[in-house]
């Protein structure tokens, strides 16, 4: 990964960990999972699980988590 | 399931008026002319035009037609179309069953409206049971003996004249050799409409009918030879029940919503609309989302403006959208409504008022929870997993088709979270979710802007990426590669490259 991407990155994770007060450490998997998961488009056949919302908001913190990195990317 | 599938009224004309025909009055001789020959000629022209791959004639009664009933059935097959249709069968004699299978014909379904001359007198008239018991025989002798292609179905209506030995029916289709019996549902439409106190059943007697059904088909007790049943008078959660209960097993039967998706339907004048029931009256003027529902007749337009045309895309998420069934009770928290097994018809959302499945509530209330998607999940296949193509062929791409305009053309779209998006395509009848990056570019795509564009759009916007910019390009070439790939958009060159 070259370094302006890692850069990116972390400013991301801080920012969003700053924004819903937790450990950085965990904000950074949802980031990751969410770069794997919704940040690329792809597109399944039906009955294709796809939702980042749905897989990431077990609870209120994970919701709280999954919305920032939406946010994040100013695309919702 | 065909890729598209036009029911057809092709007369209004009926030689019966049986007292629960979902037609009813509405093709009075006076209320239109129907169409000639050459019309008819020219709107299958347009139906093969569009790939439309079957077409069911029904009325009216088609057979009142004579002899252009089969110039109808020979010139679409000549199209390549699958052509069938729906009779009262009293028109069958040896020299009509002649000309339909010359006619090449592929499927035939004749009302029997039950087991004895007694009931089904009672809906289509005195004597005409014996007869069209005798014309079925014929035609089945005919078939078998002449080894034509012809699938045999009975459709049967469940009322109250035929409810109480109903189950002798498969008896009646065993002997008479066809391919397959229906029992449907009586629809509250028409003439129904008109004598529903005479032909309504109540949810106990439904439900002991389903009993009944299920025990005298069940595959452990009974031999059912090669008759395919389908139980259409009924619902899935009902059959969840009996097999709870009783341990008898009726065939599953799916009771979906198809109209727009699959199907079509025209009216005896040329009009084609989503369904048969949004064609009625009491539906014109109505809006679906932002659209409003008007009849188009395809002798002024061609198939494709009315098969893509604003009302017929909004029935998608209409049909899709739980908000639709917020106030279907129990379907708002079944889980066969969740699993696309059943949607009941959605036209009803347009109403305010609640709308009650009784049967379903009397199971609920036997069964307890409805919900539990769990289960049912074991017993249901779902073709799923990321959508790829072929690397080498992705690889040939020239670079400057990146640069034509992006359309999407009849491909129906229902944005079914903030991050899915579900798609199906009526050209081959597949169903397909994007992600969340992957909505936000279909909701880029405007006819106008071309790949390139969309990428160029998007990179500004996002704020971090565990890849590079030119990783991320690819990305979205690849994603558009794999759209175009599976039918679901086309890159047009009509705006040439700079």
């Amino acid at each position: 990964m070259d370094e302006a991407v890692k850069e990116n990155k972390r400013l991301v994770v801080d920012r969003i960990a700053t924004s819903v007060k937790l450990d950085s450490a965990e904000v950074e998997k949802v980031v990751d999972t969410f770069v794997l998961e919704a940040a690329m488009p792809k597109i399944f056949r039906a009955g294709g699980a796809v939702s980042f919302l749905d897989n990431n908001c077990n609870n209120n913190c994970k919701e709280e988590l999954a919305m920032a990195a939406l946010r994040s990317m100013e695309i919702r | 399931m065909a890729v598209k599938d036009i029911k057809w009224d092709i007369t209004g004309k009926c030689n019966l008026s049986c007292i629960h025909c979902s037609a009813g009055d509405k093709y009075t001789p006076e209320n239109s002319k129907e169409l000639s020959l050459e019309e008819k000629y020219e709107i299958i022209d347009k139906l093969a035009e569009g790939r439309v791959t079957s077409i069911n004639l029904l009325g009216g009664e088609p057979m009142m037609l004579g002899n252009e009933f089969f110039s109808i059935i020979r010139y679409g097959v000549s199209k390549g179309i699958q052509m069938s249709s729906n009779t009262n069968g009293l028109f069958l004699n040896n020299e009509q069953i002649k000309k339909l299978a010359d006619a090449g014909i592929s499927g035939l379904t004749i009302a029997i409206e039950g087991p004895s001359s007694e009931s089904h007198d009672a809906i289509r008239g005195k004597g005409t049971f014996k007869k069209v018991i005798s014309n079925v025989r014929s035609l089945t002798e005919y078939i078998s003996k002449k080894n034509v292609p012809l699938e045999i179905t009975i459709n049967t209506v469940l009322n109250r004249h035929n409810y109480q030995n109903i189950e002798k029916m498969v008896d009646l289709c065993l002997d008479l050799g066809v391919d397959k019996w229906n029992l449907l549902q009586l629809g509250y439409i028409g003439f129904a409409k008109r004598n529903i106190a005479d032909l309504w059943l109540s949810t106990e007697e439904i439900i002991d009918v389903s009993i009944r059904i299920a025990k005298r088909v069940d595959p452990k007790i009974n031999d059912l030879k090669n008759l395919i049943f389908e139980p259409r008078f009924t619902y899935p959660l009902v059959r969840d029940f009996i097999i709870k209960e009783y341990g008898w097993e009726m065939p599953l039967s799916k009771n979906c919503c198809t109209g727009s998706l699959t199907l079509g339907f025209i009216d005896p004048f040329g009009n084609m609309f989503a369904c048969d029931r949004v064609a009625n009256d009491e539906y014109k003027g109505t809006k679906i989302g932002s659209s409003l529902i008007k009849p188009m007749n395809l002798l002024d337009h061609t198939f494709y403006e009315i098969w893509n045309s604003e009302y017929f895309l909004e029935i998608f998420p209409l049909i899709f959208d739980d908000v639709t069934y917020r106030n279907y009770e129990p379907c708002n928290h079944c889980k066969y409504l969740k699993m696309g097994i059943c949607t009941p018809c959605p036209l009803y959302s347009l109403d305010t008022e609640k709308i009650m499945v009784e049967e379903c509530l009397f199971v609920e209330k036997k069964i307890g929870d409805i919900s539990n998607l769990e289960e049912q999940n074991k017993n249901v296949s779902q073709v799923q997993g990321e959508c790829t193509g072929d690397i080498q062929e992705y690889k040939a791409i020239k670079s400057f088709e990146y640069k034509y305009p992006v359309k999407i053309s009849g491909i129906r779209s229902y944005k079914k979270k903030e991050d899915i998006t579900t798609l199906f395509n009526p050209y081959t009848t597949e169903f397909f979710n994007l992600n969340l990056m992957g909505t936000k570019i279909w909701d880029l795509i405007d006819g106008n802007q071309s790949i390139y564009d969309i990428f160029v759009k998007l990179k500004d916007k996002i704020t971090f990426l565990l890849i590079s910019e030119n990783q991320f390009e690819e990305k979205i070439k690849y994603f558009f590669y794999v759209l175009t790939k599976e039918g679901l958009i086309t890159l047009s060159n009509a705006r040439l490259p700079p």
